[in-house]
Parts: C-alpha cells; sequence; structure tokens
C-alpha cells in the first residue's frame, strides 16, 4: 500500500456535519470519508486507481447496487470498488518461500 | 443433523478444522463434518498445515479429528471438487466452508448453491498478509445475502482452472508464497461468521481483513438485486 493512501486512511474519522457532506469510499479494508459528491463513478475511480490499487475489473458499487461508471455521486452515498477475492488459502509451499506442490494423483506409484 | 461440508484442507481447511470440530463437539446438537480434498500431504506442507501422516488431505484429517472430537461424525472424501461430482457431496440444508485457491472452484460451488433451496456457503481467501470472506445464505429458494459471483467477475468468469482439470506439470508448476497466519486470520474470519449465522446475528456479506494493517472491513450484501 502507498504512504499516501496509509496516511488517507489514518486520518482521523469525519464529524457528524462533516460526514453529511461526504461520500464514503470502500476498497478492502481501506474506508475514506471524502468530498466528491457530484463526481462520477468513473471520475472517483480514475482519481484513486493508483493510490489504492483499483483494477479495472473492480465492480463499483453504491448503497449496496451495482452502479454505472457515470452514475453522479450524492452526498451521503457509499460507494465501495469490490476488492478481488483472495486467490489463495489451500496452496502449499513454504512460510515464506516460494513453493511447488506436486498432487499425489501425479507420484509415481508407491511413492508416499 | 447439522451437516457441514469443508471444501479445501489446506492452509484455511487446516486451521478451521479443530477448532469448527470442537465448538461442534461441545454444543450437544448432532454435527457431521465431511472433508473435501484430492491432494495429498507432504513433508514440504509442515510449515503451514498440521498433519500427523502423509497421504490423502481429507482422509488423514478426518481421522484425526474423529480420534480427538469423539462426538462429531467425520467423513472423508478424497477427491477435488468439480462440476461432475458436486451434486454427491453438497445437499440441501449443508453448511459449506470453502477454502481452495482458485476461482474455477469457487463458482462451480457457488453456482450449485444458488440452485439449492437452502444452503449457506462461507468462502475465504487470502493473498500474502491480506484476504476475505464471502457469506451466501439461501433459505427457502431466496437469497438473504448475495451469492459470491454477483460483484466479484473474477470469480463469474474465472480465468484459472481447478486442480481437478491440471496436468502433474501445471500443478507442480504452481506455488506461490503463502504466510500461515494469513491463513489463520481468513479461517478465524470463516469461523466468525459461522457463530454470527448460528446466532442469527451476521450483519455482513464480505468481510475483508489485512493482518499487517491490523485492519478489518465487513460490508453489506444484500441478496435483493
Amino acid at each position: 500500500m502507498t504512504e499516501p493512501l496509509k496516511q488517507a486512511t489514518r486520518v482521523r474519522p469525519a464529524s457528524p456535519t462533516e460526514t453529511q457532506e461526504t461520500v464514503r469510499v470502500i476498497y478492502g479494508v481501506h474506508s475514506l470519508d471524502v468530498n466528491i459528491a457530484g463526481r462520477s463513478v468513473g471520475e472517483v475511480r480514475a482519481a484513486l486507481r493508483q493510490a489504492l490499487n483499483i483494477p479495472p475489473q473492480a465492480v463499483a458499487v453504491v448503497d449496496g447496487r451495482e452502479s454505472l461508471e457515470s452514475y453522479i455521486l450524492q452526498i451521503g452515498e457509499v460507494l465501495e470498488f469490490v476488492r478481488l477475492a483472495g486467490e489463495k488459502g489451500s496452496l502449499e509451499g513454504g512460510l515464506l518461500t516460494w513453493g511447488g506442490r506436486v498432487s499425489g494423483r501425479c507420484r509415481p506409484p508407491g511413492g508416499p | 443433523m447439522l451437516e457441514i461440508k469443508v471444501i479445501g484442507i489446506g492452509g484455511i481447511g487446516c486451521a478451521l478444522l479443530p477448532f469448527l470440530a470442537r465448538y461442534l463437539n461441545y454444543q450437544g446438537e448432532p454435527a457431521r463434518i465431511t472433508l473435501i480434498d484430492g491432494d495429498e500431504f507432504e513433508r514440504a506442507n509442515a510449515d503451514r498445515q498440521a498433519f500427523g501422516t502423509l497421504g490423502n488431505k481429507a482422509k488423514v484429517k478426518a481421522t484425526e479429528m474423529a480420534r480427538e472430537f469423539q462426538r462429531v461424525a467425520f467423513r472423508a472424501v478424497p477427491q477435488y471438487i468439480s462440476e461432475a461430482n458436486i451434486t454427491e457431496h453438497v445437499q440441501e440444508g449443508d453448511t459449506v466452508f470453502l477454502g481452495v485457491d482458485n476461482h474455477k472452484t469457487r463458482k462451480v460451488v457457488s453456482d450449485y448453491c444458488e440452485k439449492l433451496a437452502t444452503v449457506t456457503l462461507i468462502s475465504g481467501g487470502n493473498d500474502f498478509n491480506d484476504g476475505n470472506v464471502q457469506v451466501h445464505i439461501r433459505e427457502g429458494g431466496r437469497d438473504r445475502t448475495a451469492p459470491i459471483t454477483r460483484y466479484h467477475p473474477e470469480i463469474r468468469n474465472p480465468r484459472d482452472r481447478s486442480p481437478a482439470e491440471m496436468s502433474c506439470e501445471e500443478l507442480m508448476a504452481r506455488g506461490s508464497p503463502q504466510l500461515l497466519f494469513a491463513n489463520l486470520a481468513i479461517a478465524s474470519a470463516m469461523l466468525n461468521a459461522f457463530y454470527g449465522i448460528r446466532e442469527g446475528k451476521l450483519t455482513y456479506g464480505e468481510v475483508y481483513l489485512d493482518i499487517l494493517e491490523g485492519k478489518s472491513n465487513p460490508v453489506r450484501r444484500e441478496g435483493k438485486q
């Protein structure tokens, strides 16, 4: 994660007054309240693409519904760019190593 | 009987199983856990996965769990899940823990769960130090939370393949760095979601975690489109 983004996600929570005027943007564990009402989803994606490392195929969701890139954001809405699902979890390999794997069905008969 | 299927007995599955089994062992409700994986434990797995003997992962862990938790029934299916066999292994009313490393298998399981009237699918995956857990709950033919494919085109249109479809050369070429703490965090989040569902208090459909940032972010995933 980039340093600017770390800083951005560590800022104090917006006050109730500020929150009423902002749009919440979510990407993965990151959540920011920003003054982007009146901007389109596509504009926000372009502005945050580099800082948040948002892949082009990440779906945009506004208040729980998939959104068009042309949608104009309103105050108080929540825009989420859905982070891609983790791709590991059952791979073998070392704690900090690059691990090749061999399936049991690939082993010579009689092998361990 | 509470029927639970654990698909994928790797880094996440191995971390999840002892806690799931212990919880169920002392709940009093009859439960059966079916472990499903076509892969084999090898010595190289020992730095992230706990196992006493080499052999098929589902068989080895089912035997170990049955020895320790005698009030829960265990069954092993030494196969990779695929379109060809999923109807045999996932049924109405099941709770499915899905801890696999490929989107193709996720899609196979998700698509089939969408055909069932009542099922709970809890799918977890991680990259090196972060990951996510998705929860799809169907009750009476309706989605209470969104299917795991709805907002995830990478699962809906997977570009990878399941291990069952790979050649031995492809399987050997696979591999990437893994951190057992990330596996543990995702397994824990999957169990947290399961507990939330059991208590009728789950408020999210997906949760993201980053262990280095020390953050988690739950988001709603409404069933209705």
